[in-house]
């Protein structure tokens, strides 16, 4: 399973798209802002007493409503149970301070998503390559 | 008259001989020591600092007439301290102070310089005592004016560092302003462009059937377009970074830097026929991350304004031009009238036809912009169709191998 956290539908239909393109079948969840990201990963608000299902990789915009990127990657890495989870940035800034923070607050990667479509398909081809196939998470039975 | 008797009345003549020329020799002792007191007393009185002394139990044994002047606005006429102690008619002079000073000069047989305030008629008064073996030499003077002075200037540099922080507050809350403009910028404006662009290649993709060529082409030049408004996007968040940017100098390998960044610029299109020319050991005082822009936005201008040349020379070196040390990238390009060479360095300006060369025209502002930052400076030499050469200036820069190696 992959979260996708976004809060812009465009972002999330073309986001599908790109996973789709590329034959990567994992099933798609997405949470429309930080909070609701939270919520899930936590088993909090609308989904208190629900099953948690961790996903094989976060993928996590920064500039979120609510509660934005930095502060979801923060509340994961604060939590044993997701601590080792994989997140990717996935972003439309390339600021240095975005970077850099995105990375000291324990993020596994950083990608700018590009304004080309036939770049992003690409960039989300070696995504779904590496973190879904190539990488061996830290936790039992990730990749589903 | 018997012998004695005469030679009593010489020996009384010689006495009294001798008495009138002792006489005289006092008079005029008595004259060279009145002489000599009245110059001392004229040097004394030409001190402009008043003067006075002090015996070993305070009374005042001597004071000038500047002295007599500061005492009287101090309300003790001369003949009030003469011969009298001082501490009689100032029994508390600045809370004792002056008095506790004299004795310690007086003591420790020391010279002692102290100010002290004399409240009744707010005199500010900076005294300098001397201990001899009988007592106490003192000078002293008014220094309520030089006290005011210290007080306005102390008052204006507090003022003045009011002013400054303010305006440093307001320049912080400009450039937090400008970052969150150029986050925005970073982030908001490109969103649109990706659905843009994204949805333009879905259609492509899944209604190619029903789309005629023409309706294809429009939807690749909504791409294009889509595309070109993010490059512009870019290439603002880099001029803006440019002058948000920390500015660190360091001594920089510039040659080493132009190597990589042609490496680069060659495998953007490994089939074009270049030739690069790189001089070796040119090094300068810069700031690494900005030089390396600058240095890329020129590299990439002369490899573009090349390209439609059989063969696309490039050469980077170091040579006197107009009595300054400069460096210089050349192109054998397009070149560009110099008519137009004011117009080079601001944004958004462009010297071609955007059906010749594709760009931004910001890219030679963002070139300037580091180049101002380093204090240096950049001008451009070319004629239509003659190549261009750029040139700048940076701090401490130098070539310490002058020979040239093809890259």
């Amino acid at each position: 399973m992959i979260l996708l956290v976004e809060d812009n539908p465009d972002h999330v239909a073309l986001t599908i798209r790109a996973l789709k393109k590329n034959h990567i079948a994992n099933e798609v969840v997405v949470a429309n802002d930080g909070a609701q990201a939270i919520d899930m990963l936590f088993g909090r608000g609308d989904f208190d007493g629900r099953p948690v299902t961790l996903p094989s990789v976060v993928l996590l915009d920064l500039k979120l409503p609510k509660v934005d990127g930095l502060e979801v990657l923060r509340a994961l890495r604060a939590e044993d149970r997701t601590r080792l989870l994989p997140v990717v940035i996935l972003t439309s800034s390339d600021e240095e301070q975005d970077i850099l923070q995105s990375y000291r607050s324990g993020a596994n990667s950083y990608i700018r998503k590009p304004v080309d479509f036939m770049q992003f398909l690409e960039a989300t081809k070696q995504l779904g390559l590496y973190w879904l196939v190539l990488n061996e998470g830290p936790i039992a039975g990730g990749n589903g | 008259m018997g012998a004695a008797s005469v030679r009593a009345d010489f020996e009384v003549e010689r006495l009294r001989s001798q008495v009138s020329t002792l006489e005289q020799l006092l008079a005029v002792h008595e004259k060279t020591a009145l002489e000599q007191s009245r110059r001392l007393e004229n040097i004394v009185n030409s001190i402009s600092d008043g003067f006075f002394v002090l015996s070993r139990e305070g009374r005042v044994t001597y004071l000038n007439q500047v002295a007599a002047a500061l005492f009287m606005r101090m309300g003790a006429g001369s003949s009030d301290l003469l011969g009298r102690p001082l501490w009689a008619k100032f029994p508390n002079l600045a809370g004792g102070a002056v008095e506790q000073n004299f004795s310690r000069a007086m003591h420790d047989r020391a010279q002692i310089t102290f100010e002290a305030r004399f409240e009744p008629v707010d005199l500010h008064l900076e005294f300098h005592a001397y201990p001899w073996e009988d007592g106490l030499s003192v000078l002293f003077q008014d220094v309520s004016a030089r006290k005011l002075n210290d007080l306005r200037r102390e008052q204006m540099q507090i003022e003045l560092e009011r002013q400054v922080q303010l305006r440093t507050a307001d320049l912080q809350a400009t450039l937090s302003e400008l970052e969150a403009f150029s986050y925005s910028v970073s982030h908001d404006l490109r969103a649109p462009l990706r659905s843009l662009d994204g949805f333009s290649q879905a259609l492509l993709e899944d209604y190619s059937d029903s789309l005629e060529s023409d309706g294809k082409l429009y939807l690749e030049r909504i791409r294009a377009n889509a595309q070109k408004m993010a490059q512009l996007i870019d290439a603002l968040l880099q001029l803006s970074r440019v002058t948000r940017a920390e500015f660190n100098p360091a001594p920089v390998d510039l040659s080493a830097l132009v190597r990589q960044i042609a490496s680069d610029v060659r495998a953007s299109d490994p089939r074009r026929d270049c030739e690069f020319t790189i001089e070796d050991g040119v090094s300068a005082e810069a700031d690494a991350r900005l030089i390396e822009v600058a240095l890329q936005n020129l590299l990439n201008n002369a490899w573009k304004f090349s390209s439609q040349r059989r063969q696309t020379r490039i050469q980077f070196g170091v040579a006197p031009h107009n009595g300054v040390l400069a460096c210089y990238i050349r192109d054998n390009g397009a070149g560009f009238d110099m008519k137009y060479s004011e117009k080079l360095f601001t944004a958004f300006q462009r010297l071609h036809d955007v059906r010749e060369f594709e760009g931004t025209g910001i890219g030679l502002a963002t070139v300037n912009r580091i180049l101002k930052r380093h204090g240096a400076r950049i001008w451009a030499e070319s004629a239509p169709g003659q190549g261009a050469c750029f040139y700048f200036t940076l701090n401490g820069l130098s070539a310490e191998a002058p020979k040239a190696k093809s890259a």
